[in-house]
């Protein structure tokens, strides 16, 4: 059976990354005895797979994965074993059951929104202009350095939303999907704004026109739909 | 420290996940409760660190006990280094980031002698003084421990104890005391202190020692200063394995480590008897586990971490008596869970070709051996106990059960060594090579010889002979380079001058602590890295010092020499060396002990030990053999 499960990630917790999770994701459930199913081939491997990568340093409240068992359990029972068998910092919010041919995680997320938080937070309406401007403007290029030198891109398009909420702090919906990845720092340093802030990962989205679904919010049958459309829609 | 400067430290740094302190089965506790706290600093990166077996068993064995903490620590990244340095912060323990001042106790494992001014750095960012004669009584008593402790004297002034030999006992006894000497509100007369450790069994006070010295720079003798400080020091041993504490619930990194595996101890000590290793003298005698103990403590450690791997662990596993049952029942039981099983260290034989294939059922990837000299005659002198029949049928059996890949490990600069040892070595790649096109039809059979340099080392029977000259090294690797060309060929050799620095910190005396000071200062660090490792730093170190580095390192010694290890015991019988080292000239091999003739090294009379042999007597240990 496939079960999705949705966590966040805080305290000390957010210092880990990528690879770090996928090796503390295997051991835990091994740990918790949990019926994982191997790859057959060269050098088997649990079947997991994990929705869009964190950047190291930013916390969550909806990161997603998504494991196969060789057995049905009822997902509560997973959910608190598991629970038991994670560090400091990891929280298990859903255990849900998938259908076993729901698209993957990363086939169906394409959004993802982040709060960012001043620790001496700048003046609200200094921020709405600044926000307004952004978004004002029809290209936004941010530099990228990478393996073979930086390269050059036009985020503009991939900021889908951009407000400034109570207390100066600022809520993105940026893409972030196989296409493409528009990360909140890029967009605020392109507004000319520096920190120390903090960043929070709020929520990961599939977009079916206006609206927004979340991975959990649609039922099982939903999603697989879902997936179905937004990969047609290319 | 305050979390909130603690987070922010880590946030500038590239790996913040070796310094959380937070990982699976950490151990967080009370620091009210427990009045004795000891941290244990390993003098490397946190990679290599977490991947010592020796860290975890202590961490457990301290942390089982009421009364008394330990934490962790290691060599900041130079990243972390340098915002330390630049924000004034002390180096901290990982569990409760308290800078190690706060420490009662500061133990460092002397792993490999390139660690040394790693463990200065170390001291300095914590605040301590490097030397122990210039510590206040507020400052912790720094101990070392480990394989560097058979000759500690190169950094004996920078400690204020020793430790010889198995720690899982003597450890908790000494932090026993520690809290009676506190509570007696007698922890700060430092020398009393010193005076009452300097008379636990297996502890080392080097300042309760002098050292005098010949007029040919040689050491005259190595005494007690004062009354009532023991003459020689003998080395602590575990009598029974079965018996001692063993952690199966060891911490579980986040980060990829070095040996990123469950741990699990077969035995200790090795039987062998090679004449250059000073892991199969210092660690004897053999303590085999039982293996009932053996698959409860997988099975323990299985369900506490996680971990995708078992590694059977010691000198030699494939010499535990019962080896082929145990890693059969591992394999089996853990093989749908995707736990495998693995075996570090084999032995150049079918036998072992065969129990890693029982083991490696899916995944065959390189197998190693490592018949350590290129011809029969230099393989007798070192005592290798293995012949060209036995290797080109091992490595055989491996092409045979699929493997496509063999590393061969070998040592270049024995004692006797000549050209055609060394052409010895190119001639037997390419055999093995031919041999792997024969049997390994359709694949593409790799052969990378890997040849370290020798270094001489306490306690073995070629604690006498002279290293190589740096240059003679580099002719001997430059022949091999030029020979070791082709298709299916490869070459690795380790960079002369670090061996050449471990053979002269190795067996050194005193007096070359300077030097280690001066190699620090000038940047010395994390030496076990090569992109870390500056040669220049010691050439200079040396310089300013005065001391001559090939005298240590390159000077044939004199039978009679007092060796400046001579006042410590580990229970080798240096008439036994000495043999040993003539047997060696006559080219004339000594049969393991496990075949039941005892060879006289003088562990189990001296130190009131038996060799423990699970297969059952030393006699059918051997003939139960495969």
């Amino acid at each position: 059976m496939r079960l999705r499960v949705k966590y966040s990630k805080g305290g000390r917790a957010v210092f880990l990354g990528h690879l770090e999770m996928l090796r503390l994701w295997q051991r835990a459930m091994r740990r918790a005895g949990l019926p994982l199913a191997y790859s057959h081939g060269f050098n088997p491997h649990p079947r997991l797979a994990f929705g869009p990568a964190l950047a190291v340093g930013i916390e969550s409240l909806a990161e997603y994965l998504d494991m196969e068992l060789t057995m049905v359990l009822d997902p509560a029972g997973v959910k608190e074993k598991l629970q038991a068998e994670l560090p400091a910092g990891l929280e298990l919010l859903l255990v849900f059951p998938i259908p076993d041919q729901a698209p993957a995680l990363t086939a169906i997320i394409d959004a993802a929104a982040y709060r960012v938080a001043w620790e001496e937070p700048p003046d609200q309406k200094f921020l709405q202009q600044k926000a307004e401007a952004l978004l004002s403007r029809p290209v936004v290029q941010v530099s990228r350095p990478g393996k073979d030198g930086t390269r050059v891109k036009d985020i503009r398009p991939g900021v889908f939303q951009l407000a400034v909420k109570p207390e100066a702090t600022l809520a993105m919906l940026l893409e972030c999907s196989s296409r493409g990845v528009v990360r909140p720092e890029e967009v605020v340093s392109t507004m000319g704004l520096e920190g120390p802030y903090r960043v929070t990962r709020t929520g990961l989205f599939i977009r079916q026109g206006d609206a927004l679904l979340a991975p959990e919010s649609i039922a099982a049958t939903e999603i697989k739909t879902a997936g179905k459309g937004l990969l047609a829609r290319d | 420290m305050q979390d909130s400067d603690w987070e922010k430290l880590l946030t500038r740094v590239a790996k913040p996940a070796r310094y959380l302190g937070t990982e699976w089965n950490a151990i967080h506790k009370d620091w009210k409760e427990n009045p004795v706290r000891m941290a244990f600093v390993y003098p490397d990166l946190y990679e290599v660190g977490m991947s010592h077996l020796g860290l975890a068993i202590l961490y457990g064995a301290v942390n089982e006990r009421p009364g008394m903490l330990m934490e962790r620590a290691f060599a900041p990244g130079p990243d972390l280094e340098t915002l330390l340095r630049e924000e004034h912060l002390p180096l901290f323990s990982l569990e409760s980031h308290r800078p190690l001042t706060d420490f009662d106790v500061l133990g460092f494992t002397l792993q490999y002698e390139m660690s040394y001014t790693t463990i200065l750095n170390i001291l300095d960012l914590a605040g301590i003084p490097l030397k122990a004669s210039e510590r206040a009584p507020e400052h912790p008593l720094v101990i070392g421990g480990g394989p560097g402790v058979a000759n500690p004297e190169p950094v004996a002034p920078f400690f204020d104890a020793f430790l010889l030999g198995d720690g899982e006992e003597a450890l908790p006894e000494l932090l026993a005391l520690v809290g009676r000497l506190k509570k007696e509100g007698a922890i700060n007369d430092r020398r009393r202190v010193l005076k009452v450790i300097a008379n636990l069994p297996g502890f080392y006070v080097p300042s309760l020692y002098k050292v005098e010295y010949n007029s040919d720079g040689t050491v005259a003798a190595v005494i007690p200063r004062e009354e009532g400080v023991p003459e020689r020091i003998v080395k602590r041993v575990i009598p029974d394995l079965d018996a001692a504490y063993f952690p199966t619930r060891p911490i579980v990194p986040f980060l990829e480590v070095i040996h990123d595996r469950m741990m699990l101890e077969v035995m200790r000590g090795c039987t062998r008897g090679c004449r250059f290793c000073q892991a199969g003298a210092i660690y004897r005698p053999v303590r085999e586990r039982d293996l009932s103990i053996l698959l409860r403590q997988a099975e323990e450690l299985v369900r506490h971490t996680g971990h995708e791997e078992i590694s059977l662990t010691s000198l030699s596993t494939a010499d535990y008596s019962r080896v082929e049952e145990l890693a059969r029942a591992l394999a089996a039981t853990y093989a749908d869970q995707g736990v495998s099983v693995s075996l570090p260290s084999l032995r150049v034989d079918a036998f072992s070709v065969r129990l890693a294939e029982a083991v490696q059922r899916v995944r065959k990837s390189t197998l190693t051996f490592a018949p350590e000299a290129g011809s029969q005659r230099l393989r007798d002198v070192i005592n290798k106990g293995v012949n060209e029949e036995d290797i080109l049928t091992a490595t055989g059996e491996a092409f045979r059960a699929g493997w496509q890949a063999i590393k061969l490990y070998f040592m270049l600069g024995l004692p006797t060594e000549r050209e055609e040892d060394l052409l010895g070595i190119v001639d037997l790649a390419r055999r093995i090579l031919d041999q792997g096109r024969k049997l390994a039809p359709g694949g593409k059979p790799a052969v990378t010889v890997s040849v370290s340099s020798f270094v001489p080392k306490p306690w073995t029977a070629f604690q006498w002979e002279p290293q190589d000259r740096l240059e003679v090294i580099k002719e001997k690797q430059k022949l091999l380079r030029s020979h070791l060309k082709g298709p299916g060929l490869r070459f690795n050799w380790h960079e002369a001058e670090v061996s050449f620095i471990e053979a002269v910190l190795s067996r050194g005396d005193r007096r070359l602590s300077k030097a280690i000071v001066a190699a620090w200062r000038r940047g010395a660090r994390l030496e076990g890295w090569s992109e870390y490792f500056n040669y220049g730093c010691w050439e200079a170190a040396f310089r300013e010092t005065g001391l001559d580095p090939a005298f240590y390192a390159c000077r044939l010694r004199r039978e009679e020499e007092v060796f400046p290890w001579d006042h410590l015991d580990f229970g080798i019988a240096k008439d036994f060396l000495k043999r040993e080292r003539r047997r060696a000239y006559e080219g004339r091999v000594t049969a393991d002990c496990r075949s039941g003739r005892c060879t006289g090294c003088g562990v189990c009379p001296g130190l009131g030990v038996d060799l423990i042999l699970k297969g059952g007597s030393r006699d059918s240990a051997v003939t139960g053999k495969i």
